[in-house]
């Protein structure tokens, strides 16, 4: 495939000098510039010094962000980027956009493209048009003299390197409180930070999303606040009303994702509504109680221990927190041993279950897992947040906490670095390589330092 | 329990004569008086053991005893609930004709589905025809039958064409806002009644009672038990507080702490499920083998059997649990009888498998200590072989045999990994007793509960002193009867 897109690319650059001449005598730059559309690029490319390479021979293919895709993106990053320290980066994500030959959007394909950054970018081709990274091509093949361009309606962000934190070096203790569920992600965290030499104590309470919030926001208590839903505006509007100010920085630390599963022997069960899904684990006796074409057998339930984090977030999920109906359900099995779950619902094509999605994964062919409200569990629907039971987790913290203890911005950054890896160990999706770019832009925009 | 088994000989005799002769030298000669030091230093050390094990002893039981009263002052909090209709089920009502008329003893209620496929009521539904409430039992093709009279509501007649709402439980959430100077909760109408003065109310951890009723809200008290006094927007859900006692306690049929349901009836029911099933394979397994043992075998083919019996014992249960699991329930009883994965069938068995040792080597004993004589005299008699261990071997061994099988049905109480494997986990009342789906045991469920992070304040965490004490009185009751039995049906020879 790459071979190809190479070739593809290759082939391109030789056609090149011939579809130039027929092009418009205006360089790339200076469409952008004539352009109100793309005031913030402009800006940002002269900021960087690269104006008068993009106006050069060429041939480019420039992914052009909109000035809505840049103001999407966090005011705090947008400051750091034309900022002296950020432009670097600034550099390297504008290059980024920019991909040495002339692309015409006819001639692209599925796949990855190297760009002139250096990391590849890719790009998936399907019915609703073309997807670069996650942006999508929202005007393709403007033309110019040294090249093409195409609009697209995000920034895309190269891999972020954040420089190596040493934790030896890390000094002082972090606070953090917050959700159930980003516990055990941060927990791991703060044991890795500790067994690779910070001296330190890492508090790492689970009392909740916004029990976190509160103490984060109305107490100001907390360095950092693990959530699993994105901060509230009220909670915003609190933590500004704190003496000193706290202005929340998200970062996206990874996805929480359930799979409910039925044994691969299971043929009628596809797909089901989240009120099905209640009355399927809760009050229905019989598959046919919940739909009538289904076999009158009884239902056997396979779920999570109630001291477990997947327990608790089902129940807030499907039941709206509520845990007496699932736990009245006949023929219920609990157990905080994932095998002992997995062996159950293999046992019968009657039986149903649901555990982390992660660990769905590594089970194999047995089982076969549901769609919820029409939306398979995978990767981009538990990333996008259309899968029902899949939500974001975040950490927050702030720029004068971050200021006022170093070490904050040390573990930050440490969790940032290892997030992906921990997740897995965890059982979390990773956040997607967009969410943890920027996350990583976000904390370097706050030290400068680093 | 060696008491049992040597009961029936004569050597317990003779060892009386031996002990009262010793014990008249001893008074002769006051051997006690010339004790050594280094003497005495034992003696002491066999003092201090044995008062550290009446101590270690009478220490649990105490502990056991207190934090199981603990669990009768603990609590849950579980959400308030109200009965709304249900507005996701379509709407249908009785047939309009004749028959559609309902009289007061009618269980089976004609329907009309107007543009329904089906009936959409499913069994455990609550409805509501008129003013009475019923329960659906079974749903047919055209027609539901019902358990009438439902939730204190009086059953009688009602007219053709009825329409019939179905109910949910809904959580009671309050209507307006509650600041943190508030003192009055709005609910919704009509809910409001179903609580009392007195009534302890919690708002997320706030603790409140409540002073007075008027309308449709509440008057409290807040911040009480030390509780921090917070802001509470509008439909917060309010939570009311469950306390065991000890009736809900040991009649109840759901075991569900964190929900307040305190019954302990299905984890001592599936135990005596798996002990029925153990004894059930271990008493006839386990007498023939100790009868063909003592009575049959040769020398040496006891000197092999014995020893092999034996090594069953040594068998960590953890190993018997999966044999449960993997051989069992999955190789022999889901291919013959269908069973569910997780089942008291299995579990018992290999529970009896285990106990089996136990039995037969205690049996065997009992029987070997029968005096030569007395088959002998048998044999002299012209009883044949069999005979004379019907009629004279078992009878005179009795008592051991059965403190024997005492001895294996409180292993089988007690057991708890093969059970924690094979026989499910979640508690489950059936009745009468099904054999063939999971359920937990007594032993079972403090296994699996005390495996998460249980924090000490939790209803679990003292629930499971609770079940600890109600197994430990099972078995010391089970003690005291063999001990009982063993001196009753003792049988003594001069």
């Amino acid at each position: 495939m790459k071979n190809r897109l190479l070739l593809l690319v290759a082939v391109v650059m030789l056609l090149v000098p011939f579809v130039g001449v027929a092009a418009q005598d205006q360089t790339i730059v200076d469409i952008a510039a004539g352009n109100a559309d793309f005031s913030t690029l402009v800006e940002l490319v002269t900021a960087a010094g690269l104006a008068e390479t993009l106006a050069g021979e060429g041939p480019f293919t420039v992914f052009a962000p909109t000035n809505d895709a840049f103001a999407a993106l966090p005011a705090n990053i947008v400051a750091y980027l034309t900022s002296e320290a950020g432009k670097d980066t600034l550099t390297s994500i504008l290059t980024y956009h920019v991909v040495a030959g002339k692309v015409m959007s006819a001639d692209v394909a599925t796949g990855d493209v190297a760009s002139v950054e250096g990391d590849a970018i890719s790009i998936v081709v399907d019915d609703m048009g073309v997807h670069v990274e996650n942006a999508n091509v929202v005007t393709a093949d403007v033309e110019a003299s040294n090249g093409v361009i195409h609009v697209i309606d995000a920034v895309i962000l190269p891999d972020v390197e954040l420089p190596a934190v040493d934790p030896l070096t890390v000094e002082g203790d972090i606070i953090t409180a917050g959700s159930s569920t980003v516990f055990p992600l941060t927990e791991a965290m703060a044991a890795r930070f500790n067994a690779e030499g910070y001296t330190g104590t890492i508090t790492v309470d689970s009392i909740g999303t916004g029990a976190g919030f509160e103490r984060f926001c109305v107490n100001g208590e907390t360095d950092i606040s693990n959530a699993s839903r994105a901060i509230k505006q009220a909670e915003v509007d609190s933590c500004a009303a704190l003496t000193p100010a706290r202005s929340p920085l998200e970062f996206r630390v990874g996805t929480d994702g359930l799979a409910v599963v039925v044994s691969a022997e299971n043929d009628f069960v596809q797909d089901v509504t989240a009120e099905e899904l209640a009355v399927i684990f809760s009050t229905a006796q019989n598959w046919s109680d919940v739909r009538p074409e289904w076999p009158a057998e009884p239902i056997l339930r396979f779920i999570p221990g109630t001291d477990s984090g997947t327990f608790d977030y089902f129940v807030e999920a499907v039941f709206d927190e509520d845990e007496a109906p699932i736990l009245a359900a006949a023929n219920t099995q609990l157990s905080e041993d994932d095998n002992v779950l997995v062996q159950g619902v293999e046992s019968s094509p009657y039986a149903i279950g649901f555990f982390g999605y992660a660990y769905y994964i590594n089970e194999g062919e047995k089982l076969r897992t549901v769609a919820i409200n029409g939306v398979a569990p995978n990767a981009t629907s538990v990333e996008d947040g259309s899968y029902l039971l899949a939500r974001p987790l975040f950490i927050y913290s702030d720029a004068g906490i971050i200021a006022a203890k170093p070490q904050v911005g040390s573990f930050i950054s440490f969790y940032l670095t290892n997030t992906v890896e921990e997740c897995a160990n965890v059982g979390y999706f990773p956040p997607s390589a967009f969410a943890l770019n920027l996350a990583k832009l976000n904390i370097l925009s706050v030290m400068p330092g680093m | 329990m060696e008491q049992a088994i040597e009961g029936t000989s004569y050597s317990n005799e003779r060892s009386r004569l031996l002990t009262e002769a010793l014990g008249k030298r001893a008074e002769r000669t006051d051997i006690g008086k010339r004790a050594r030091p280094g003497e005495r230093i034992i003696l002491i050390l066999l003092f201090a053991a044995g008062l550290l094990s009446i101590f270690t002893t009478a220490f649990i039981v105490i502990f056991l005893g207190t934090e199981a009263v603990g669990f009768f002052q603990s609590r849950a909090w579980i959400y308030a609930k109200m009965t709304v209709v249900d507005q996701a089920v379509p709407p249908v009502s009785l047939r309009s004709d004749a028959e559609g008329a309902v009289t007061s003893t009618d269980t089976s209620l004609l329907l009309d589905l107007g543009d329904q496929p089906r009936v959409p009521l499913i069994p455990g539904t609550l409805i509501q025809i008129g003013d009475e409430i019923m329960r659906v039992v079974e749903r047919r093709e055209r027609s539901i039958i019902v358990e009438r009279g439902y939730d204190g509501t009086e059953a009688v007649a009602h007219e053709a064409g009825l329409p019939i709402l179905a109910l949910k439980e809904d959580t009671v959430k309050i209507t307006e806002a509650l600041g943190e100077e508030d003192v009055r909760i709005a609910l919704p109408e009509d809910v409001a009644d179903s609580f009392a003065v007195g009534d302890m109310i919690h708002l997320e951890t706030e603790t409140m009672r409540i002073a007075a009723i008027e309308g449709s809200s509440l008057v409290v008290e807040r911040g009480l038990e030390d509780t921090p006094v917070r802001a509470y927007p509008a439909n917060t859900v309010v939570q009311v507080e469950r306390r065991p006692t000890l009736l809900t306690y040991l009649t109840g049929t759901r075991w569900q702490p964190q929900t307040g349901d305190f019954g302990v009836l299905p984890l001592v029911e599936s135990t005596f499920m798996t002990t029925f099933i153990a004894i059930l394979t271990a008493l006839p397994v386990g007498l023939a083998a100790a009868i063909y043992l003592s009575e049959y075998a040769t020398q040496r083919v006891r000197a092999i059997l014995n020893p092999i019996l034996e090594i069953l014992v040594g068998v960590p249960t953890v190993v018997f649990g999966f044999f449960a699991l993997q051989f069992v329930t999955i190789g022999v009883l889901r291919p013959l009888f269908g069973v569910d994965i997780y089942n008291t069938l299995s579990a018992g068995l290999v529970v009896g498998i285990m106990i089996v040792p136990t039995i037969a080597s205690m049996s065997l004993d009992a029987m070997g200590s029968v005096p030569r004589g007395l088959r002998e005299a048998s044999y002299g008699l012209g009883a044949t072989k069999l005979e004379t261990i019907a009629k004279v071997v078992l009878p005179a061994s009795l008592s051991g045999v059965v403190a024997a099988v005492i001895l294996g049905i409180s292993r089988a109480v007690g057991e708890t990994m093969i059970v924690a494997i094979a026989a499910g986990a979640g508690p489950n009342w059936t009745f009468p007793p099904n054999f063939t789906v999971g359920a937990e045991t007594m032993t079972g469920h403090i296994a699996r509960i005390s495996g998460g992070d249980l924090s000490y304040q939790s209803v679990d965490y003292s629930s499971i002193f609770s079940i600890g004490l109600t197994l430990f009185i099972i078995t010391f009751l089970l003690t005291q009867v063999s001990t009982y039995i063993t001196r009753r049906f003792r049988e003594m020879y001069e």
